[in-house]
């Protein structure tokens, strides 16, 4: 897929994935994989400022979990109300767009 | 950084580095942990496959991808929300601490900030301070006064002094293998490991602000170094350490270059001539254009003798063309080819003029930097 479009679209795509279930930051890039059969490749090194900047904008909550591999306790990201908010509106930003780009198509 | 990275390989360890390199205190642990427990949990699920460790540890970094990428970002979130709020509250100019990629060769993004508030520093003792002390160094004690009249600002002929927190001389200093060590008086120590010698220095702290020491950005320059150091850029100076890059930038655009090259007067004039010393760079009421076979972007020093072993200093970037406007206050000038001819008086009363490139070359060699314009002497405009 183009990047760009990838890009442009993170934060929809991360709180989507995030909405049901808290997960952490290789989890995600796993769940992201099979939920859309390897269609989205993320980009890693982008992927956890992303996560930062979105749990500074308090749209996601870090919180500690299970002890991982490096004996640690791993962090784990969880939608918040703002969060919610913000996917229902990015969400409709996204049909509107990609529905006016369908209109463009037929006519 | 933390007992388990024993686990990780030098390059492990070396990208956590540099990935967590410019963040503040606070959020580098935290950044770090979070990137190693990614790198091992990728490396055993690639082992689970059937990779060899070492390979398997490589792999997971490479698909991290760049370090310089995932710094870029992190900074991003933490440092320039925090400068920019400062900015907006008049107390600091700022430069994103950012990582990227230039030409291959990743460049490390230094934040230099200015306009912090100054202290006094007076001889007197400490006990009898009414306010913050920021340093206590040969009998003289800097403080922030509890109760100024004004906001006491940094302020100089060309604007304002670019500083950079500890923080970022300490990250420096330790992608390149040295040692910082900041005493309760407020001086920096900072050793090198080098080539022929340990180059070691000390620096006192301009001022603090928000918990937070503050130097000149001109620590990050050591001239007499045996360590290749190489500056470029006016606008956004870059210096070059080796194999390092360390990019300076603001957001005051030009004036954040030029008070940078203007404060490294003293260092550099050092290096010249025993004995020779000056203050900030100056910019003069006459104008003389040159012409020169310099690429753009590239800064000329021009030294002009003044009295004794003083001598007085301005720096110009090369424009587009080749040519550079030197402001100085002699109306005629000669420029000569070495430094000691500077001190000679001339019959036609023209003052001697030397002119030094200062980047793209190495800046303990400057002498080997002295240069002649297309014309040997200058009258002003």
């Amino acid at each position: 897929m183009n990047p760009d479009l990838l890009r442009g679209n993170l934060d929809l795509i991360l709180l989507t994935i995030l909405e049901h279930t808290p997960l952490y930051g290789f989890a995600i890039i796993q769940e992201a994989r099979a939920r859309t059969e390897g269609y989205f490749q993320f980009k890693e090194g982008s992927l956890y400022p992303a996560l930062h900047r979105l749990e500074q904008d308090g749209l996601l909550a870090a919180q500690l979990g299970e002890v991982g591999r490096n004996g640690k306790p791993r962090k784990y990201y969880a939608i918040t109300d703002a969060g919610r908010q913000t996917l229902t509106a990015k969400r409709a930003e996204f049909a509107s767009f990609t529905g006016a780009v369908g209109q463009l198509g037929r006519s | 950084m933390s007992a388990t990275t024993l686990e990780l390989s030098p390059a492990a360890c070396a990208y956590l580095r540099r990935a967590t390199w410019g963040l503040p205190r606070e959020r580098q642990q935290e950044v770090w942990d979070e990137l190693e427990e990614h790198l091992l949990t990728r490396a055993a699920q690639l082992q689970a496959c059937g990779a060899a460790p070492p390979e398997a540890l490589a792999r997971a970094l490479t698909e991290l991808g760049s370090p310089a990428r995932v710094s870029a970002g992190m900074t991003g979130v933490y440092l320039m929300p925090k400068l920019i709020l400062m900015a907006g509250a008049g107390a600091l100019a700022l430069s994103a601490a950012l990582y990227a990629l230039a030409g291959g060769q990743e460049t490390a993004y230094l934040p230099v900030v200015t306009n912090l508030p100054l202290p006094v520093c007076e001889r007197m003792e400490p006990e009898n301070v009414t306010g913050t002390i920021i340093s206590n160094w040969a009998n003289t004690v800097c403080f922030l006064p509890a109760a100024s009249p004004k906001p006491l600002f940094v302020g100089g002929l060309s604007g304002s002094e670019p500083l950079v927190s500890l923080n970022t001389v300490e990250r420096m200093i330790q992608l390149l293998d040295g040692k910082t060590r900041f005493q309760p008086n407020g001086v920096l120590e900072i050793s090198l490991p080098a080539s022929e010698n340990i180059v070691r220095a000390s620096f006192r702290v301009t001022t603090r602000f928000q918990g937070q020491a503050y130097f000149p950005a001109q620590v990050l320059i050591w001239p007499s170094s045996s360590k290749r150091q190489m500056l470029s850029g006016y606008q956004q100076p870059t210096l070059r350490i080796e194999q390092q890059v360390f990019a300076m930038s603001g957001n005051q655009g030009h004036q954040a270059g030029a008070d940078f090259y203007n404060r490294l007067s003293p260092r550099l004039i050092s290096t010249l001539g025993p004995g020779a010393y000056t203050t900030d760079g100056i910019i003069g009421a006459r104008s003389h254009p040159i012409q020169t076979s310099l690429k753009a972007d590239d800064v000329v020093l021009t030294v002009i003798h003044s009295h004794d072993n003083f001598y007085l200093t301005h720096y110009a970037p090369v424009s587009s063309t080749g040519s550079v406007n030197i402001r100085v206050n002699s109306t005629r000038l000669q420029f000569v080819s070495s430094f000691r001819q500077l001190k000679q008086k001339r019959a036609d009363g023209r003052t001697p003029a030397l002119l030094i490139r200062v980047t793209n070359v190495p800046l303990n060699n400057l002498k080997s930097s002295i240069f002649m314009p297309r014309q040997a002497i200058s009258d002003a405009l």
